[in-house]
This record gives C-alpha cells, sequence and structure tokens, in this order.
C-alpha cells in the first residue's frame, strides 16, 4: 500500500517536477466506454453500491509521467428520485483501485424541496460546487489518475455509484464517450528544484539555496513568485522570504536565498512557488558543521600535547651531545 | 421505570450543559510544529485551539491519513459511523490543497464514542477523532488521491461533576481507531505508517495527557 511511502512524505518536502519535453498539446483515448460495452451504461442507486467494470490495455513501460500522462474523462446524467431525502451519493471511477473521480452529492430537503450540493475536485479544473434544486444533474469530469493507477498491461476501469443516509439515485447513465485518455499536458507545468549551491556550511558561515524553476515547453506560467521558509532555527534567512520572478516562458529562471548557519545538525528549508498554475514546492536538508574553530583545535591540541615530546627530544639531544664530550 | 429514564435522561442533558468545551491550550515539544507536504498539498501536523498558528496553541499531533476515496463525509458515514456517532467540540485545522490558492482553515468537531463521558448513565470514556480538508471537504493528489487527516484522543470524565477531566492517550486511540476501521469497514489501514515529526512522549500537560510516536497511520477508503 501507498508505495511511495518513503518519497511521499514527511516533512520532506516534495517537487511535483516533472522533466521538461517537447510535446503538442494533444489527447488520444486509449479506452471508450462504448468500445467496451453498450452505451449509455446505466446503474441505479441501491443500498450496496452498484459498479461498472472493465479493463483495458496500456503498452510495456507505461506510468503516469512524466512525459505521458492518463487521465479519466467522465461523462454522465443522473437524477435523484422525488422523494429523495437528506444523505450523501457519490459517483466515483477507479483505476487499478486507485480513485481518480469522485463526485460527491449532498442532498437535503428544504421546504419539501429537494436540494443538491455537487462538489468535485480535480487538477485540470481545482475545486467545483454546483448547489442545485434540480433532481438532475449531468457532468462531465476530467482527472489524471493517480500514479499507482497506471501500469503497464492490463488495467482495471471501475465506475461505481452510491449512496448513504435517505438520498435516493433513480439513475445514472454513464456516456459512451466516457475514457480513459492519454496526453502530453503535464499537470505540473511549472517546476521547481533546490539545492544547496556549495559545500555543507560550518556554524557561521553564510550559504546559499539555488532554486530553479522551469515552464514546460509552450506554455507561459505568470505572476510566479518564491518563497523560503527555515523549518527550524539552527539557520537563519538573511535576504527577504519572498522573491517575485514573474513571468515564465521556455527558459528556466534561477534564484538564490542566502542564510547563516546558527547551530549544527541537520535543518530542513522549504523552497514554495506561487504561480498562476501550480504551485511546486522542494525541501533541501542542510547539514551544518561545527564551527570552523572547532575543526582548527586538534591542530593546536597536537602542538600542546606534543609540546613535552619535543622538551624531552630536546633535553636527550642536549644531554647525548654532553656525554660525547 | 419511565421515571427514572426520564431523571437520567434530565441528568444527562444538564451534565451536558455544564460540560462546557474544553478549551485548554496545549504546547507541542519544541520544533514539531511544522508544515508537511505530499506533492503540492500541505498541511500543519498539529490541529489548534483557534485559528492561530503557534506552538502553544496546539490541541492534538496529526495521526490519521484517510486516502484513496476519502471524503470528510464518506469516513464520517462508513461502517465506523454507527461506533462514532457523537459529536465534540471544535479544533482547527491549517491546510493548503494542490489546486487552491492558499492555506485555509477548517473547523472539525469530529466523531466520538461517547456523548458526555463521565456523565450519569454515560461511560467514563470516549475515543474521539476530528478530520480536516478544504471547502469541498476532501484534497487529491496523485500519490494519496482523494484523502483528508485528522487527529485523534481520549475523552475521560468530560462531563464528571465528581472527577476531573483528562484528555489525551493519543497514540492508544489512534491503535483503537485502526482497529476499529479495519474491523467493521472491511478495508485496509497500516498503524503508523508514516514519520509526521510530532512525537510526544509522554507527559502531562494540565488536563492534557501527551503520548503520540510521531508516526500517522494511513487508513484507506475505498
Amino acid at each position: 500500500m501507498m508505495q511511495r511511502r518513503a518519497a511521499a512524505v514527511t516533512g520532506v518536502m516534495l517537487s511535483a517536477c516533472a522533466p521538461q519535453v517537447a510535446y503538442a498539446v494533444r489527447e488520444r483515448e486509449i479506452v471508450r466506454l462504448d468500445s467496451v460495452r453498450r452505451a449509455p451504461a446505466v446503474l441505479a442507486g441501491g443500498a450496496d453500491p452498484a459498479a461498472l467494470r472493465m479493463r483495458f490495455e496500456l503498452p510495456p513501460g507505461a506510468r503516469q509521467g512524466p512525459e505521458r500522462w492518463y487521465l479519466v474523462r467522465l461523462r454522465y446524467r443522473l437524477w435523484f428520485e422525488r422523494d429523495s431525502g437528506p444523505g450523501f451519493a457519490w459517483v466515483t471511477s477507479d483505476t487499478n483501485d486507485r480513485t481518480a473521480a469522485q463526485i460527491e452529492y449532498t442532498t437535503a430537503r428544504r421546504g419539501g424541496r429537494l436540494s443538491v450540493r455537487r462538489t468535485t475536485v480535480d487538477l485540470v479544473h481545482g475545486e467545483r460546487e454546483l448547489r442545485t434544486h434540480s433532481g438532475r444533474d449531468a457532468l462531465t469530469f476530467t482527472n489524471h489518475l493517480p500514479y499507482a493507477g497506471v501500469r503497464a498491461g492490463t488495467n482495471t476501469w471501475t465506475i461505481r455509484l452510491e449512496q448513504t443516509g435517505r438520498t435516493r439515485v433513480r439513475r445514472l447513465e454513464v456516456l459512451g464517450d466516457s475514457a480513459i485518455v492519454q496526453t502530453r499536458r503535464t499537470p505540473f507545468p511549472l517546476a521547481l528544484t533546490a539545492a544547496l549551491d556549495g559545500t555543507r556550511p560550518h556554524v557561521g558561515e553564510r550559504f546559499e539555496i539555488e532554486v530553479r524553476l522551469a515552464a514546460a515547453p509552450r506554455r507561459t506560467i505568470r505572476d510566479v513568485a518564491v518563497r523560503a521558509h527555515a523549518q527550524h532555527r539552527g539557520v537563519e534567512l538573511l535576504a527577504p522570504a519572498r522573491r517575485r520572478v514573474g513571468d515564465l516562458t521556455g527558459r528556466s529562471r534561477t534564484v538564490r536565498f542566502a542564510f547563516l548557519a546558527r547551530q549544527p545538525g541537520a535543518h530542513a528549508i522549504t523552497l514554495m512557488a506561487r504561480s498562476d498554475a501550480n504551485d511546486p514546492n522542494a525541501g533541501v536538508q542542510v547539514e551544518v558543521l561545527p564551527a570552523a574553530r572547532a575543526t582548527t583545535a586538534p591542530a593546536t591540541t597536537w602542538a600542546l600535547v606534543s609540546l613535552p615530546a619535543l622538551a624531552m627530544a630536546g633535553w636527550l639531544a642536549v644531554a647525548r651531545r654532553r656525554r660525547e664530550r | 421505570m419511565r421515571t427514572l429514564g426520564a431523571r437520567a435522561a434530565i441528568a444527562l442533558l444538564v451534565a451536558a450543559a455544564v460540560c462546557a468545551p474544553v478549551a485548554y491550550a496545549a504546547t507541542a515539544r519544541s520544533g514539531n510544529l511544522r508544515i508537511l507536504y505530499v506533492r503540492e498539498d500541505a498541511f500543519h501536523n498539529y490541529d489548534f485551539l483557534s485559528q492561530s498558528v503557534a506552538s502553544d496553541n496546539v490541541d492534538w499531533a496529526v495521526a490519521l491519513v484517510f486516502w484513496n476515496n476519502a471524503s470528510i463525509s464518506r469516513v464520517k458515514t462508513s461502517a465506523i459511523g454507527p461506533l462514532y456517532d457523537q459529536t465534540g467540540s471544535r479544533m482547527n485545522g491549517r491546510l493548503r490543497d494542490t489546486t487552491s490558492s492558499g492555506y485555509v482553515w477548517d473547523e472539525d468537531s469530529g466523531r466520538k464514542t461517547t456523548l458526555c463521558p463521565g456523565a450519569p448513565l454515560q461511560s467514563r470514556d470516549a475515543r474521539h477523532y476530528r478530520i480536516y480538508a478544504d471547502g469541498d471537504d476532501r484534497l487529491y493528489n496523485l500519490d494519496w488521491g482523494y484523502w483528508v487527516y485528522g487527529t485523534t484522543h481520549w475523552d475521560i470524565d468530560e462531563c464528571s461533576l465528581s472527577n476531573p477531566a483528562w484528555f489525551g492517550h493519543s497514540e492508544n486511540a489512534e491503535e483503537w481507531l485502526v482497529s476499529d476501521w479495519i474491523d467493521r469497514t472491511g478495508w485496509s489501514a497500516s498503524n503508523d505508517w508514516s514519520w509526521f515529526s510530532n512525537s510526544e512522549p509522554f507527559r502531562v500537560e494540565g488536563d492534557h495527557i501527551w503520548d503520540s510516536d510521531g508516526y500517522a497511520s494511513a487508513l484507506r477508503v475505498e
């Protein structure tokens, strides 16, 4: 489960950066619903979830990003029963048991009228909300599949209808052009990478974090700004925390943040970008070494320790010379 | 019998009425409070008494991630719903969704196993969880799918007129929730799945009894 565990979380910041490749913005349908079953496919609400299960094939080496991206496109019509009461209904789509579409309906009755709130969130449109008193709905929903929802060979695709409480869905019609789609259009057009510039600093030394921002080919990313934040007092930001970069097209841009190393140890620094597209982040772990004078201490120590030995050697040499006389 | 039932009900109501929401701030261990990132989503690793980010304004350490097909409603109406069927006082989570333009606060009163622990005819204890997401009640990223996060703890003698109230032992409450999740939903869960940088060794701070190992559990929603 959650195979990307080590990489995914934990204060260790992840950039959602994708290597940049030239591409044409076009889509290709991998599988359409009406190519594998009769359309529209109909599901009815009930105590148990109702589901459509299909399979599709992907070529060897297929995976989600960074060059080819897979999306689900879900088109449907839905009708509630006239006497539907308060509760919830969900239309979901999974590939390989990983959910990429979750449309949530919250129903209630106000003054005897059905009240419906529909919410969605996806990487294409962000959050969307609809409030209506209508007992029917129609939606086209598109979203990028999770990484684990894409694999080479045979993939499963499940579309499900569920309801709880007193919500009653009479009918869900999934339209024939619902599909799994391949595109070269990345969900992360702005990429951010960050690294320590130079060697590990000692306490009291100044060091810099180099941040590289790049826009996907043929994309203009506007209003780009980047911010640095030290999660611990062991390092102190010397320059303004926020830098405005402006618009990015094609070429990458580099921004540097200067810090002062204050305490030895490993310190996390977070770099966050804002833009009119996506807002990537990255983390850099900087290991601060003890103060530079500490590293010269051994030389001094050796000198002090060797003084008696030198004195002894000198005394022996003098004594020997006297004996030889 | 009816009189006894009525008296008990009144006693419970009175106890519930005097049982004001507890609002003692606790202090996160030095250096613990931080923002965690997964892809472009971000969240603070504690929840807060009020909508102010400060290490001396925290309630509990984040220890739960519901993932894959989660939303606030899907978790609360899942098969653990009948067990965690009461609500508590509101706390605050701060987060940022990949698709949103900035950080937002979310309030949640959560779900607990007893309405007013320690009140007449009520159990002395309750297990209590709170979960957070933004305006559409879930976040989405390519690693965790649809997800929400939360905290959990015990409420002991919260409404008792004779015993002092105390709250905490989050690690134990987390283990119970994971166990309840697997037993009741039939979905998978992984106890202490990932390091969330919020370890709180056992200690008593006012009515807060800290005990949290810093690892959050992952509970899959299907």
